[in-house]
Parts: structure tokens; sequence; C-alpha cells
């Protein structure tokens, strides 16, 4: 029994902010890189056999990793145009910082700019060492799950105590287990 | 349900048959379903059956500003990148050939042979069915592709792949993911072509189609004198082998107890191959410039961003 990728896999990496689609890369017998793409659906049979070749915790890394690549690439080239045309003028941070600000405070769930970044948000959060390093309790996976599906910063900011050791954070949940919020006791 | 453990002659003894050899009897009849399958799924031109129509979208170009005397068109006034979308539905089945009659028990002797603990009898037909036929298209029906699922279909990223057969027969891709190629558009073509795309990735149905490989061992059949007859191994068109294939196809088609087969996007059942994705560029618009002459100012926004998934579609195989 297998699949085309079964053995061959040369990455994988999630494709959307939505982490509900995943690029598997493979290399066929003639050494050409082929690409396979897959749902993320634990229902699914081979998605759960991928799941037996890596992990959600690697294809985040991996995913991540391609990211940074990207990234840099861009803010290479936004460096260069910058400098080119003097945008580096200021150092006020409320003003440096506000498109930061409104990230956080008024998070557009359908600007293509900030799903990018809740993206960007979700991996980084995926790569501190209080969640790469967590415990597999129940209490864990459930937040890493509400984590890879949350949608505005805010939420995946709240999910994230969970993960603190000082006055943890509760994850609430209503009758059917759905998560509908997390308690977050100050300091 | 009951799956019986047919029994062959070992040269010695006669012993029932382990799990390999079931197995590669599995395999030998999805062989024979293969070389002539009673469900099937085709590649159209345009209006296949096979719902949802496939949608790939793109970013084009806005369309360029020339001929300002004075200054550059702001940004602001440019058209912004818009979105081109091609819709694919060249898909159509499945398809059922209801021509056949399932085999009936003559004599209640026309099926495999096992031991029930204190003699050798004959295999009822729902015993036959659940052991070869129900167990087979159980096996069909897997996300995992082997020799056992022959004759079924999967979606591949390559229009040649081993042991498939392309099922359009001219690498016609169901559906391509396309994307602007932003390397095209350049300033110094203003007014670039809007839409300027590039192929990504392109999708092909195909048809498992593994060689025969003939089981190891023999089934035996009880004749009506009550003796036993070794089934003919090495022949596709042999009398049982011709009941194994008739049933698969019938069962595969016709069965009303839940086992037919059936195929559908995103529907209920198992993935099969790569699910298609519909990639475009998620950027607001690259604002470029051009001044031709000292009365012609130019300005156009080209399509820009990075490459996201918009939509997933899955081909999916079940049992109905």
């Amino acid at each position: 029994m297998a699949y085309f990728w079964t053995d061959k896999i040369a990455d994988v990496t999630y494709t959307n902010p939505e982490f509900d689609t995943v690029k598997i890369l493979w290399k066929d017998d003639m050494n050409i890189y082929r690409e396979h793409y897959l749902k993320v659906d634990e229902e699914d049979e081979q998605f759960m056999a991928l799941l037996g070749e890596t992990s959600y915790e690697d294809i985040e890394l991996r995913t991540k990793a391609a990211n940074d690549i990207v990234r840099q690439e861009f803010r290479d080239a936004f460096n260069r145009y910058a400098e080119r045309t003097g945008l580096y003028t200021g150092s006020d941070p409320v003003e440096n910082d506000t498109e930061l600000f409104r990230f956080f405070c008024n998070f557009d769930p359908e600007s293509a700019e900030d799903k990018e970044r809740l993206f960007a948000l979700k991996l980084s959060i995926f790569e501190k060492d209080e969640v790469k390093d967590s415990d597999t309790s129940e209490r864990s996976k459930t937040a890493k799950t509400a984590i890879r599906k949350a949608n505005s910063p805010v939420e995946i900011l709240a999910l994230y105590q969970v993960f603190k050791n000082e006055l943890p954070a509760e994850i609430q949940k209503d009758d059917e287990g759905n998560i509908t919020g997390v308690f977050v006791p100050f300091p | 349900m009951t799956v019986r453990t047919p029994i062959y002659y070992d040269g010695t003894d006669i012993v029932e048959m382990n799990a390999t050899q079931i197995t590669e009897w599995k395999q030998y009849i999805a062989y024979l379903y293969g070389t002539d399958p009673s469900v099937t799924v085709t590649v159209v031109a345009s209006s296949g059956t096979l719902s949802p129509t496939m949608a790939d979208t793109r970013l084009q170009a806005g369309a360029a500003i020339t001929g300002e005397a004075s200054a550059f068109p702001a940004e602001a006034t440019t058209a912004e990148p818009s979105t081109v979308t091609v819709n694919y539905d060249k898909v159509t089945g499945p398809t059922y050939n209801t021509a056949l009659s399932a085999t009936a028990d003559t004599n209640n002797v026309a099926f495999p042979a096992y031991y029930d603990g204190s003699d050798i009898v004959a295999m009822s037909l729902a015993d036959y069915l659940d052991t070869f036929i129900y167990a087979t298209l159980t096996g069909m029906v897997s996300a995992s592709e082997s020799a056992a699922t022959n004759g079924t279909y999967t979606i591949s990223t390559a229009a040649s792949v081993a042991n498939y057969t392309e099922v359009s027969g001219s690498s016609t891709p169901i559906f391509i993911d396309t994307r602007a190629d932003t390397t095209l558009y350049t300033a110094a073509g203003i007014p670039e072509t809007v839409d300027q795309p590039t192929t990504i990735t392109s999708y092909y149905l195909q048809r498992r189609s593994d060689a025969r490989s003939f089981p190891s061992q023999a089934l035996l059949l009880v004749d009506t004198s009550g003796n036993l007859n070794q089934v003919d191994l090495t022949s596709d068109t042999s009398s049982f082998n011709a009941i194994l294939k008739n049933d698969i196809r019938h069962y595969a088609a016709e069965d009303t107890a839940g086992n037919k087969l059936s195929y559908n996007i995103d529907g209920a059942g198992n993935s099969r191959g790569s699910a298609m994705v519909d990639t475009r560029l998620d950027g607001s618009g690259n604002y470029q410039t051009l001044q031709v002459g000292l009365d012609d100012y130019r300005a156009q926004e080209f399509p820009d961003g990075s490459p996201q998934t918009i939509s997933t579609y899955t081909f999916k195989i079940t049992q109905v």
C-alpha cells in the first residue's frame, strides 16, 4: 500500500494562512520534484498517513523556514527601495509601529496582508520554547489546535498564555467542548 | 457477513490459505476488474458531470494609463489588479455499466471450498461475496493505492506515472492552476498586456493499471460428484476466473448493499492522489511608471504578492 509520496518526501509545508492545505514536495523515480496537495483532514486516510511520516510541528517548522526565506527576500528588497528613496527618516515608535498596533487592535480578516501576518504570528508562537517543549497533555494539545485555527491575533496571544508557567491561563469551553475563551490572570 | 478462509492443495495436504495468499486473490480480482472497469470516470472537453465546477483564479494587471501630459497618473487613479477566473468542468462520471448479471449459485457448487470445522464444503453465494467480491471492493476504495486498487482512479501532477494509465489518452489536464507571471511585467513595457499567466501545476486523471500477477495457490471447487478440483491459475478466461471478473464488475456497478463504487469531488470518502489547488498572488498591486516622451507619462499596477491557496478540490472514492 502506498501513496505517490511514500518514502519520497522532500518537504511538507502549509500553503495558506488558514492552515487547511499542505503541499508535499516529493521526488519521483526520474529525480523530478513533484508537488502533491492534501486538505488537512483528520478523517482522511491519506492525510493521517502523512502524519505518520511527519507531524504538525514539523510542518509548521518547515513552513516557517520557507516563509522566512520569502520574508527575508522581501525585507531586503524593501530595504534597498527604502534606502534608495529616503524612507528611513523617523525614529518615533508610535509612528513606526502604527501598522503593528493596527494589526492587533483592528485586525482585518478580509485583508490578505493581515492574514499573512496572522499566519506568521502563529508560526512564531509555535517556535516559542514553552510551546515547542510543552507537555503532551490534552490541555496543551487543545491550545495548540486552537492556535492553529485562531482567527485573530488577540486569540493567539490569549491562547499563548496557556503555555506560560507563571499564573497559567485557563481554557474555557461550552457544553459541546468548543473553546469559548481563555481566562488570563494578571501577574 | 461471513468471510470464509478458502482452502488449497499444497501438494501433500489440503490446507487453509494464509492472509498473504488471500490478498493475492483479491489483487488478482482487482486486476480482472481493471481490465474492463464497470464504474468509469472520463475526461471531457466541458460540461462534465462530476460537480463542482473547479475555478482557477489569477491576478491580472490593471489597465495602464498612458498619455498624461504633465505628471505620472497617481496610484489612486490607476486600475487595481483584478481577478481572472477560468472554470474547469472536464470530468464526467461515475458512469455505471449495468449490463452485467450476477453469477447464480448453481447446484451449490459454483464457489470455492472451505473447511467448516468438520467438513469441506462449497461457499454459499453470500460467503463468496463477502470473502472475495466485497472484500476486494472494500480494498479498492482505500486512499492508499496498490495492485489492490486496480481499475480505480486518482489524480496526479504528472502526465505519466508508473502503474497508471492517463485517462484522456492525450495528456489533457482536468485542472490547471495558473498565476500571474510577475517576471513578465516590466515598467519599460507599459502598457503591459494585462493578463500574463504562467502554469503552476497541471492535474491529470489516472487509472490504476498494474500488470497481472496470478495468485500463487489455486482455489478448490467442489463438483456435483463431491470431488475437489483446482481452478485454473494461468488464464483470465477460465470458467472460475471469468466468474470473478463478471461479479466484481457487476457488484462494483450495481450492488445494493453499500458496496457500489462511486467518485466525487469534496464529498464523502477517501482522497485519491493529490488535491487540486487554486493558488493566487495576494498583493494589492505593484504601481509602476514610465515616461516615454515629454508629454506621455504612463502608469500601471502589476500583480504582486505571495502565492496563497484560495481553493482546494479533493477527488474522492467511496462506496454507496
